[in-house]
């Protein structure tokens, strides 16, 4: 079994790096040292609380680390999770407000119907690498924006919710049916079952991308395209699998949002948590076991940053500065294997 | 029906001039086969610097200048980390992007106390060019809707044609994007060119950047680029290095954009406009490079 004790040892001294400059930009912008070290214990492990806050971001970053995961192992850059992550969620919530299922078979539905719709919207990139040589690095992001756009109109035109006869000011959906919501571990927090969902699939992904033969196709056309077609294998179908795949996880993680947290489709709710996946999946050695930890310090992380932005002049946009400092700091230790050109 | 015509016209310039710039500093760094994700975050960086400098002092060229000077800053930083740092370039790019989305958006509030979005009435606009032509019915429209930077991004593309097809820099830095190992066993410094290549791209998209703010309401908001760096990534791969081609591709984007605005006006949903340069993005990506492979295949082909 990989080990992830190598992965975290190699990977403190970035995350020190990252922390620090992250405490350098916060403190820059007028927050005292010693608020921002009561918020960091009050929003890690203040109390109850504040441990299932944690748990609650844990759970989507976790997910969003394994959708990037898995279309890195074919050479890959899925940059489109975030607008896979909003029609995941679309489709969860509108499975979940509009259909009549008992429960149990209700979230089960509703999840399957968002993954496919992530699937889709991923496969749409895959087809256009395919079939026009179009990079995904590009089509993904564009893609991000039509996705969103898609969610916000579709809301607008059919599903928006009415508040007392009057269409809401938010562009929102109903709420789902309170059987189609996943249960919270406690009413202290927003923590849900959709963290089990989220270690369930670290555990899957691990044993076919380590134990399988498709993890040997994925990596080795991630390897060298031309070594796997030499080897006779079908190239194309395993970049489409890949890439659809990871889109499916992401829409795993829109469904879980909206099923566990939201119980509706808010538009734009996401903010860039998608691309949070790339550096949960880089901090986790794109192993599976160690996204699981990866996402968790994520988690943590995010909890801290939206209490940051709660209490003072913090711009909300503040986790996506960090998330970014991260993403960089690691970028200059971690080559991809991504073959020059 | 003049004035609807030159309307559209007006709106593809101003939408179009910044991604034209953009487009050009992209297509400098896929010359020397780098593939620069970080448009973006320069373009964003340089809105954000090119107001708070035009807020501050009251002059909008100045504004311009340091927007430039900023998205140079942020363009050295992502060489450093993928020239000499041995960065991969979507990652450390993509780092880029949502560091200057943070960034931005956290000083904006420290330094204007408000999230969202900030309206200057100090930073003043980029000077329109002069009533000309009076005489000719369209023309006279559209060039009194202009602006110097949108007759500006017409002279970068002219130098940026120039200096490709008609200097040794130019030259030199093809046969680099063309095999970078033979340019340097031919004693051409890869490396210096390939900085320089990006401090050109970081000045012209900071530029670019700051005419967002600049141009039409002294307004800036989080996020304000939304995306505009990516379109103009997505026209450096439809030109495949040739600034014309890139740039052509930059002002299908603002036709696309214009004609949305216009459908707007007929009732069409803001949201269906906004997704048409996207997916008309998209479409003609896919046929300029579908067109180049199959060109490249034959090429081949005759070859053996």
């Amino acid at each position: 079994m990989t080990s992830v004790l190598p992965i975290v040892r190699r990977n403190a001294l970035s995350i020190l790096a990252g922390l620090l400059v992250c405490g350098l930009i916060v403190s820059f912008v007028g927050v005292a040292p010693s608020t921002l070290l009561s918020t960091i214990s009050s929003g890690t492990v203040g109390d109850q609380g504040a441990v299932l806050n944690v748990l609650r971001w844990s759970t989507p970053e976790i997910i969003v680390g394994l959708a990037f995961a898995v279309s890195q192992r074919a050479g890959l850059f899925n940059l489109g999770i975030n607008g896979q992550l909003y029609l995941g969620a679309l489709a969860a919530a509108l499975v979940g407000i509009y259909a009549p299922l008992p429960p149990v078979i209700a979230p089960v539905v509703a999840i399957a119907s968002g993954m496919l719709a992530g699937a889709l919207w991923a496969g749409l990139a895959g087809w256009l690498l395919n079939r026009f040589g179009v990079t995904e690095v590009v089509s993904t992001l564009m893609l991000n924006y039509v996705g969103t756009l898609v969610t916000t109109w579709l809301i607008k035109m059919y599903f928006l919710q009415k508040l007392g006869g009057q269409a809401s000011y938010t562009i929102a959906t109903a709420p789902i049916r309170p059987q189609a919501a996943l249960p919270l571990f406690s009413p202290a927090s927003q923590a849900n079952a959709g963290l089990l969902l989220a270690l369930g699939a670290a555990g899957l992904l691990w044993f076919v991308t380590q134990r399988s033969r498709a993890g040997y196709q994925l990596r080795s056309v991630g390897a060298s395209t031309s070594f796997a077609a030499y080897d006779g294998q079908d190239v194309a179908r395993t970049r489409l699998a890949a890439l659809t795949a990871s889109g499916a996880i992401a829409g795993l993680a829109g469904a879980v949002e909206v099923l566990g947290v939201q119980h509706n489709f808010v538009a734009g709710f996401a903010q860039s948590l998608g691309f949070d996946g790339i550096i949960v999946s880089i901090i986790g050695g794109h192993n599976p076991l160690g996204i699981v930890f990866s996402g968790a310090f994520f988690g943590a992380l995010k909890n801290v940053g939206l209490q940051l932005s709660l209490s003072g002049n913090v711009s909300s946009y503040a986790v996506t500065l960090l998330t970014a400092v991260f993403i960089f700091a690691f970028s200059l230790r971690i080559p991809l294997r991504r073959k020059a050109r | 029906m003049e004035t609807a015509i030159a309307l559209i016209l007006i709106s593809t310039l101003t939408a179009a001039t910044p991604v034209v710039l953009a487009a050009i500093g992209g297509t400098l760094t896929a010359q020397v086969n780098v593939f620069n994700v970080g448009l973006e975050g320069m373009m964003l960086t340089g809105a954000f610097v090119g107001f708070l400098v035009s807020d501050k002092t009251g002059q909008v060229t100045l504004g311009v200048l340091s927007g430039g000077v900023a998205g140079a800053a942020i363009s050295w930083l992502l060489a450093l980390a993928v020239l000499s740092l041995g960065a991969d370039e979507v990652v450390a790019g993509l780092g880029v992007n949502l560091g200057a989305l943070g960034l931005t958006a956290v000083l904006a509030t420290a330094i204007y106390g408000t999230q969202g979005s900030v309206q200057s009435a100090h930073a003043g606009l980029l000077t329109h060019l002069p009533a000309g032509a009076a005489h000719l019915p369209v023309v006279s429209q559209v060039v009194r809707g202009m602006d110097w930077m949108t007759v500006g991004a017409a002279v970068v593309i002219a130098v940026a044609v120039v200096v490709t097809y008609r200097t040794p820099v130019g030259l030199r830095m093809r046969s680099i994007g063309s095999n970078p190992d033979a340019a340097a066993a031919a004693g051409i410094n890869v490396p210096r060119y390939r900085y320089m290549a990006f401090l050109v791209s970081g000045v012209l998209c900071g530029v670019a950047g700051s005419y967002l703010p600049l141009s039409g309401l002294s307004l800036f908001t989080d996020n304000m680029t939304s995306g505009v760096g990516y379109i103009a990534l997505a026209a450096v791969l439809f030109g495949d290095g040739r600034p014309g081609r890139a740039a052509l591709g930059a002002y299908l984007y603002g036709l696309t954009f214009a004609v949305g605005v216009a459908l707007q006006k007929v009732g069409i949903a803001a949201e269906v406009v906004q997704m048409l340069p996207w997916v008309a993005t998209i479409v003609a990506l896919a046929i300029a490079v579908r067109r180049r492979r199959s060109t490249a295949a034959a090429a081949v082909g005759s070859a053996v």
